[in-house]
């Protein structure tokens, strides 16, 4: 008891503090991820605000006597202050939470609704409508919105009608003015994005629902309570935690996709702050765009924090139940087969269909024309005809696209890796960080590359990184501009919400006793990292990794400006044959990509335990 | 093998004091249970202890080795601790099979292989699970995966074992095994033990000595029998003991020679000797008095040993032991016999206890002031 | 006005003490890679090019550029070329940025200086270079190498459906597309969304284009052109009314074209699209044909070749620019890939496409890169303030 009656040591107590902070491995690891994070994500975000005080060469033309370079609120007023705020900014940001709104509403219902089918009703053909649900998430939007015009165009914007307008004119139908806000506008746009964004609602709900004991939808059974009732008080409210978190997902995907919006709503002049900011981007007013952004970015902040304040201390509702309960499927009795039949055509409408005309369109040697002699397989397999695409041979056939598929497959698969490995690492420090300030600091921090427009990402960063990284003269980064380390770096991060997220639910899934009773065994952090979370996560591992590769597979605006001429991707290619004026090519390479996605998805479903929807909750 | 102490110990979690100044010595080769209510802050305590929590304040001391010491934030590793930890969970690794997962503490600490084998089939064999090395841990039963945590525990021989309701998963047969199992060990092996449960038949059985824990402070460190017999307060008595004692309220005045005290159960006198240190005024104060079922016996007529009326309010025989409860005035008493004994409802009966095993508490100050003796 | 005016000459005499200072002092690259010199021969910069390193990279807006580079390697054995085919504005962004960072990537930069900016900002600054072969430049109009090293014209002609209108345009005076018959029933792009369309509309506002359209107006109706209030001149009030008559935005050039021109429509619109878009008609079985509009089409886009500064193949790059404008030895496979219909080459030893209208038949309104640069943000923000 000597010890005890020694003098209390300040100086002692400091050392055992630092002590304790610096052996700690994990403390080390994630001071050093906070300080990369505000290196890759607060300083681009600060660019970019900055950017938006500086005037622009460009514009020294509108603002008599200024210097390029010098601090101006010439920006900010002009959009917030001046008489082209409505139209600039007030008419479109109105649009875009129009948007918003609609496809959160809309892709929440649908997303719930077949979660729930899938889940715990006993539904016919569950693995086929499982594999199917996905697919929406795999297929580019842009794809989609040719697909609603080539089904709904009216004859009125010109080119070839539409197959419905077609059958109607057969039909003797001339007035065909009802179609308009069918083909174009708000509701087009919201039907298509909620076509392709209901994914995150069913990923993220239906993780939830498996983890909701049935016995207690059953208890309330007993108590007398119906179906529906069931529905509402019992089972909603368990999943709603998982249900608002896929508002966040929804709301700001929505409110920045781009690609849609312009099929969609231009002929029509349907604008949202997001085209905006694209034609603003496009016409070089570049501290306009980016000001736009950063509004944006506040406006999907903003959600995600009134979306906490929702969900508040609920997060941990669907755990309450706990796994392992018994899962009773609910019998949908007389209406199952009408909700199967609608199920089977909203698959064939919704997903199937896309995917067809798509292939069908790539055989086809003129477009538009719909007959058998048109039919060819030019596009694949050609060996080089002058009189088509310009004597430019068939994609199988073309080393161009040899590269571009070796360079993608490349790309997505190391960025899909070291993204994974990163998303869990950070998905690790959330879930043990889950309430204290690191952790929260580390999930907000991560969130933010979600809401930076691609385009600015990719130019921040190679700005950037095009010089060598310094700090008090020490050079810690060297020039990356044109190496893979630059496009693995940029696609990394902006993935690493995604990324994160799966790493966050897969680690919630991994009790802290097990680590802890590897703790009292004398393992070391590396040594558990190693040795326990990592064998326990790798089912998680595999679906994060899906995530992320889907995504990067179709990235092309963020990775444009960093690549090089001979680091050209697939996306890219497509790009290149749609500007050729050749969209059967470019369509080739859209199915080169999508059943790559698809293999790999389909692999990993059936060899590696992945499951997206796990992933995704959490 | 070990002796740890624990001084001025606190711990919050955010504003939520878990441990108010906590003070206890566990001695060398004591089995020491810590019991109470869920959330009373016994299982923080194994944590503070094993060096999985660090508390804010206070220090630990193992074998007079500062392992605590909070003021100049000295906080040793649990791998320096020389203990192991039984979770409730158990916390098996569930990629890693039985062998691997005992094995895991002696790779770390790098032992030979050989040596690895040998202890492992060792603990697995204490154990009594040595066939199933191979298997995972899905693929044994909740009453197997107890025994592979256990043999995990054990393996590198700590000097002190820590096991947080080891048992509460396991069903009744099972339990009662595993008890005797646990007893078994720690006489064996010597071991330190420091086990935490709600359940109090199992601290009475098992422990050499429990802590009894109320809202995040000790409110009674003692052998199992003498927290029964002599529970220091009001608390301790309705906490321990299954069926709860009786509590029925009185008077008592305290003079020079010692307690009288009078309830519906007539007037008792005990003598100084019997009675506890509190401070009491002289003169008339408030007690209850503490009658544990099987103290209480029923007679059909009245006797010496039989004083007050009662009427059956209902009788349950239960084979080796009969509950009857039973109205004094307008209180309810229960009464263990321990034998297959038949009453009526509404039957009168008359009722007695010896006055010497019976408990005297204060009423206001809840603090026991008459000994069982 | 007076304001631009004045602005307008400030930027013209900043032109001159630029080219002036650059005059007096050389920088060391200018130095080394001699960029001011336009005598070198073909041979002189082959030697050279092989000797700095043999290879040359090329930013370009046109897919064609492919081409270009396959011919170009053909006709210089171990030279190596590069194309990168990417949009005007990410060509821009990159370019801008791999600049400032230091990355001396692209050796020759192939964009339309739609806006004047190209000159002012980019030529102005230094950042690109003119590069002028003597004897190429004399083959081209002055007028076109002022500002720029052009390698072709394009234009926005308006196109009709000849299926639909066998016996010619329903349109030849521009002021038709203001009536109520073509409402909602013109396409083209919204010129909010690219520097190029940005770009033609303030093509209208600038020089002595609102005067031609005034008295195109009082050609057609006999009486002279009211402006609204919050129109300063013919242009914008032709601006006004294209705008009010509620034209159809596509989302790109293409789609422009195929609305006119797919075969089988009952009343096709008519629309504006890039005159490139010609040589994609048969292709496609596109039924159209452009309309030589009076006044005009609006201001040419033409395609310019820069070197952007610093870059390490000077030689390679020269030679690169020489080759692709058509070379001086009679060989023009480095021009060909552009000589297409819809594309007008400027010089006037080299003939325009089979089937294409001579240049000098047809319509374009002047170009004078100060005053499109100077106006291109009024005119912008008027379209923005219309809705």
């Amino acid at each position: 008891m000597k010890e005890q009656t020694r003098p209390y040591s300040r100086g002692r107590r400091l050392k055992n503090q630092i002590m304790s902070v610096i052996t700690n491995p994990y403390n080390v690891i994630v001071l050093i991820a906070i300080i990369l994070l505000v290196y890759l994500i607060v300083l681009p975000l600060f660019d970019m605000l900055s950017t938006t005080f500086k005037l622009a060469q460009r514009d020294l033309r509108a603002v008599p006597g200024g210097q390029a370079g010098e601090f101006t609120l010439y920006y900010w007023q002009r959009l917030l202050a001046s008489k082209l705020s409505y139209s600039m900014l007030i008419k479109p940001l109105l649009n875009s939470l129009l948007i918003g709104f609609g496809v959160s509403v809309c892709a929440i219902a649908l997303g719930s609704a077949l979660a729930w089918l899938m889940v715990r009703s006993d539904l016919p053909f569950k693995p086929f409508f499982s594999l199917a649900v996905i697919i929406p998430y795999m297929i580019p939007s842009w794809v989609k919105s040719q697909a609603w015009l080539s089904i709904f165009k009216t004859p009125r914007i010109g080119g070839a009608p539409g197959f419905v307008s077609s059958m109607l004119t057969k039909m003797g139908v001339t007035n065909q003015a009802f179609l308009e806000p069918i083909a174009y506008g708000p509701v087009a746009i919201i039907i298509v994005l909620t076509l392709h964004y209901y994914a995150y609602t069913y990923l993220l709900v239906s993780a939830a629902l498996n983890s909701v004991n049935s016995e207690l939808e059953e208890m309330a059974e007993i108590k007398g309570a119906g179906k529906a009732m069931i529905l509402r008080k019992i089972t909603l409210p368990l999943v709603l935690p998982a249900m608002l978190s896929a508002v966040i997902l929804t709301f700001s995907k929505a409110i920045g996709t781009f690609g849609t919006i312009n099929y969609l709503g231009s002929p029509v002049d349907f604008r949202t702050l997001s085209s905006q900011l694209y034609s603003n981007s496009k016409s070089q007013n570049t501290q306009t765009a980016f000001a736009m952004a950063i509004l944006m970015i506040a406006i999907a902040s903003l959600s995600v924090f009134i979306n906490q304040r929702l969900i508040g201390s609920r997060k941990s509702y669907a755990t309450i139940g706990g796994k392992g309960g018994r899962s009773t499927l609910i019998g949908l009795g007389k209406w199952r087969p009408l909700i199967t039949f609608i199920l089977l055509i909203f698959f064939a409408v919704g997903i199937i269909m896309p995917v067809v005309i798509l292939i069908i369109e790539s055989c086809m040697l003129v477009e538009g024309t719909y007959s058998f002699s048109n039919f060819t397989l030019y596009y694949w397999i050609g060996a080089g005809n002058p009189d088509i695409m310009e004597g430019v041979p068939g994609i199988f056939r073309n080393s161009n696209f040899m590269l571009a598929l070796t360079n993608s497959l490349k790309l997505t698969f190391v960025n899909g890796i070291a993204g994974t490995f990163f998303g869990q690492i950070l998905g690790y420090m959330c879930a043990k960080g889950r309430g204290k300030f690191h952790g929260g600091l580390v999930e907000q921090l991560v969130f933010i590359p979600y809401l930076i427009p691609s385009v600015a990402f990719g130019g921040i960063y190679l700005s950037m990184f095009s010089k060598p990284q310094s700090i008090f003269g020490v050079q810690l980064v060297p020039a990356l501009y044109g190496t893979f380390a630059l496009l693995t770096v940029t696609s990394v991060v902006k993935h690493l919400p995604f990324a994160s997220r799966a790493g966050t639910s897969n680690m919630m899934q991994i009790s802290g006793e097990l680590e802890e009773a590897a703790m009292i065994k004398g393992a070391g952090f590396f040594k558990r990292f190693i040795k326990i979370v990592f064998p326990l996560s790798k089912g998680g591992f595999i679906s994060g990794f899906m995530l992320i590769f889907v995504s990067i597979m179709k990235e092309l605006d963020l990775i444009i400006l960093i690549m090089t001429p001979k680091t050209s991707t697939l996306p890219y290619l497509a790009f290149q044959y749609q500007n050729q004026n050749c969209p059967q090519a470019s369509n080739c390479v859209a199915i080169v990509m999508f059943s790559i996605v698809f293999l790999v998805y389909a692999l990993a479903n059936i060899f590696g335990d992945a499951d997206l929807a796990k992933s995704m909750a959490g | 093998m070990s002796r740890i102490e624990l001084v001025n110990v606190d711990k919050f979690y955010g504003k939520n004091h878990v441990l108010k100044n906590l003070n206890l010595t566990i001695e060398d080769g004591d089995f020491m249970t810590l019991l109470g209510p869920s959330g009373c802050g016994k299982t923080t305590t194994l944590r503070v202890v094993s060096g999985l929590e660090k508390p804010q304040k206070g220090y630990i001391y193992m074998d007079g080795k500062q392992i605590v010491n909070a003021d100049e934030a000295y906080f040793a590793a649990p791998s320096e601790r020389n203990l192991d930890l039984v979770f409730q969970s158990y916390a098996l690794w569930p990629h890693m099979t039985v062998f691997d997962n005992v094995a895991f503490g002696l790779k770390v600490l790098k032992e030979n292989n050989a040596e690895i084998a040998k202890k492992v089939a060792s603990a697995l064999e204490r154990m009594q699970i040595g066939e199933f090395a191979k298997r995972f841990p899905t693929e044994l039963s909740g009453g197997q995966q107890q025994r592979v945590a256990i043999a995990r525990a054990i393996v590198s021989s700590p000097r002190l074992l820590l096991l947080d309701e080891p048992l509460s998963n396991l069903d009744a047969k099972l339990r009662v095994d595993m008890r005797s199992e646990l007893k078994r060990l720690h006489h064996e092996t010597g071991t330190t033990i420091i086990y935490v449960t709600h359940d109090q038949v199992e601290a009475l059985t098992m422990s050499t000595k429990i802590a009894l824990y109320r809202k995040g402070e000790l409110v009674q460190v003692a052998p199992p029998l003498e927290l029964y017999d002599n529970p220091c307060n009001l608390y301790t008595a309705d906490f321990i003991g299954n069926p709860s004692i009786n509590f029925v309220k009185g008077t008592a005045t305290v003079d020079a020679s010692g307690l009288t005290v009078t309830s519906p159960f007539g007037t008792q006198t005990y003598p100084k000797a019997d009675m506890t240190d509190v401070e009491l005024a002289n003169g008339s104060v408030d007690v209850t008095l503490g009658i544990r079922p099987e103290q209480l016996t029923i007679a059909t007529a009245q006797d010496d040993n039989h004083w007050t009326k009662a009427k059956v309010y209902s009788s349950m025989p239960a084979g080796s032991e009969t509950l009857v409860s039973l109205k004094v005035g307008d209180m309810i008493v229960t009464c263990k016999e321990l034998c297959s004994s038949r009453y009526d409802s509404d039957q009168e009966v008359w009722l007695g206890f010896n006055p010497k095993k019976v408990n005297v508490f204060e009423t206001a100050g809840e603090k026991l002031i008459k000994r069982c003796v | 006005m007076n304001i631009r005016k004045i602005l307008a000459a400030l930027l013209a005499l900043m032109m001159v003490l630029t080219m002036a200072a650059s005059a007096e002092a050389l920088t060391a690259w200018e130095e080394a890679s001699g960029i001011y010199n336009g005598d070198e021969t073909d041979e002189e910069l082959y030697q050279k090019a092989l000797e700095e390193g043999a290879t040359v990279t090329l930013y370009s807006i046109s897919s064609r550029c492919g081409k270009v580079a396959d011919a170009f390697m053909a006709k210089y054995p171990g030279l190596e070329c590069v194309p990168f085919d990417i949009s005007t504005n990410e060509l821009l962004e990159k370019v801008t940025r791999e600049y400032d960072a230091g990355q001396h990537v692209a050796d020759v930069v192939h964009i339309k200086d739609q806006d004047g900016s190209m000159y002012l900002e980019y030529v102005a600054n230094g950042i690109f270079y003119n590069y002028k072969p003597t004897e190429i430049l004399s083959h081209i109009d002055p007028s076109y190498t002022e500002t720029a090293t052009p390698l072709y014209i394009e234009l926005t002609q308006l196109f009709y459906n000849t299926e639909a209108y066998p016996d010619g345009s329903p349109i030849t005076n521009i002021w038709q597309l203001t009536e109520p018959e073509w409402k909602g029933r013109i396409t083209m792009q919204n010129p909010l969304d690219n520097l190029s369309w940005g770009s033609w509309i303030t093509g209208f506002c600038v020089g002595d284009e609102p005067d031609r359209l005034a008295a195109a107006y009082e050609e057609l109706y006999g009486e002279a052109l009211t402006l609204s209030p919050e129109c300063e001149n013919a242009g914008y009030e032709f601006l006004k009314r294209l705008h009010d008559n509620q034209p159809i935005y596509c989302a790109s050039s293409d789609e422009c074209a195929e609305a006119v021109g797919t075969p089988g429509q009952e009343n096709p619109p008519v629309g504006f699209s890039a005159s490139s878009k010609l040589r994609k008609a048969v292709d496609n079985g596109w039924v159209f044909a452009p309309v030589n509009l009076y006044p005009d089409t609006g201001i040419p886009a033409v395609n310019t070749l820069y070197i952007v500064e610093g870059c390490e193949h000077p030689a390679a790059a020269k030679l690169l620019v020489r080759f692709m404008m058509g070379g001086t030895d009679g060989d023009t496979s480095g021009y060909k890939p552009f000589n297409t219909l819809g594309g007008w080459p400027v010089r006037d030893d080299i003939e325009p496409a089979e089937g294409s209208v001579p240049y000098a038949e047809l319509n374009v309104a002047g170009f004078d890169a100060n005053e499109i640069y100077v106006n291109y943000n009024l005119v912008r923000d008027f379209w923005q303030m219309l809705g």
